[in-house]
């Protein structure tokens, strides 16, 4: 079943809370991407990468996979004691290229999850490039925190 | 020594039945240099409201999303830029092919759609140019 055909069969409602979701979850990647560059605050960053993948996760589900409820659920309970004040000291305790490769790589999927919806394909190829934006974000945020 | 005034960057409202959604933007286009506002509008609640937030503000230019039900948000997008006629306006929408099957086709030159979920980039660079067009005449009758 292609997107349009599936979203039109939701009530209205669920339409628009998919809609949204998908909007917000493919936004925020793209933003942090953008944003970690001007070394924001860490907490700032870590809650939107929580908050995209809270909301493609939740896309997911409303996509009728039921993989989105296996999906890891990052921890949000972060706060400025176990974290360093800004994001590039954080990334610089484990491996600031990597980190920064991977941001790239999860916007460009955020980019294309996005464009596919537009494109109206099957649902089954948007649940598969979800999970895979989801495992892209998972990646991010454990390489980020794995040296805390 | 006199001191040059630069003028403020363009201030812009963005309208949305999610709170999430008008942050995201409202974000992204701080990211671009514009200022920033949100509105959220319940669903099936008036305009007015809406329309007195943009006239009292004034703002350059607004992000309005035609959700659900489309013909009476599309019908209220068209009375808040009567309302507003100096205002440049970008659309979005919940679902492109249902807005296009029930609104049907609108003139692009002047009002740019995108339907969710939107690429902001492409969005913001859409407001840009709506500013550029910005004109009194503008402010014309697309399938009304």
């Amino acid at each position: 079943m292609r997107f349009s055909e599936y979203l039109v069969s939701l009530p209205e409602e669920q339409q628009r809370t998919l809609t949204d979701d998908l909007t917000v979850g493919c936004g925020r990647v793209a933003l942090a991407a953008l944003l970690h560059r001007q070394d924001p605050r860490a907490t700032t960053m870590l809650g939107m990468l929580a908050t995209a993948h809270a909301a493609l996760r939740e896309a997911l589900a409303e996509l009728g996979s039921e993989a989105a409820y296996g999906a890891d659920r990052p921890d949000n309970a972060i706060s400025e004691v176990t974290v360093p004040q800004r994001w590039e000291t954080l990334v610089a305790g484990a491996n600031a290229d990597v980190i920064d490769g991977w941001l790239s790589i999860a916007s460009e999927m955020a980019r294309d999850t996005a464009a596919a919806v537009i494109a109206n394909i099957e649902v089954v190829t948007i649940r598969e490039m979800l999970l895979a934006l989801l495992d892209a974000l998972t990646t991010v945020r454990n390489d980020t925190l794995g040296g805390q | 020594m006199q001191e040059h005034q630069h003028p403020s960057p363009p201030l812009v409202a963005c309208v949305n039945s999610s709170e999430d959604v008008t942050q995201l933007v409202a974000d992204y286009l701080r990211q671009y240099g514009f200022r920033a506002v949100t509105f959220v509008t319940p669903i099936r609640f008036g305009t007015e409201p809406l329309i007195k937030f943009v006239t009292d503000l004034q703002p350059d230019a607004c992000i309005f999303t035609v959700s659900i039900p489309y013909a009476e948000s599309w019908q209220e997008f068209l009375s808040l830029r009567r309302a507003a006629p100096n205002v440049a306006f970008v659309v979005t929408t919940t679902n492109q092919r249902a807005f296009d099957e029930i609104i049907g086709p609108i003139d692009e030159e002047r009002l740019e759609l995108f339907g969710k979920p939107y690429d902001l980039d492409e969005v913001c660079r859409a407001v840009r140019r709506a500013l550029d067009r910005r004109a009194p005449s503008a402010a014309g009758d697309d399938h009304e």
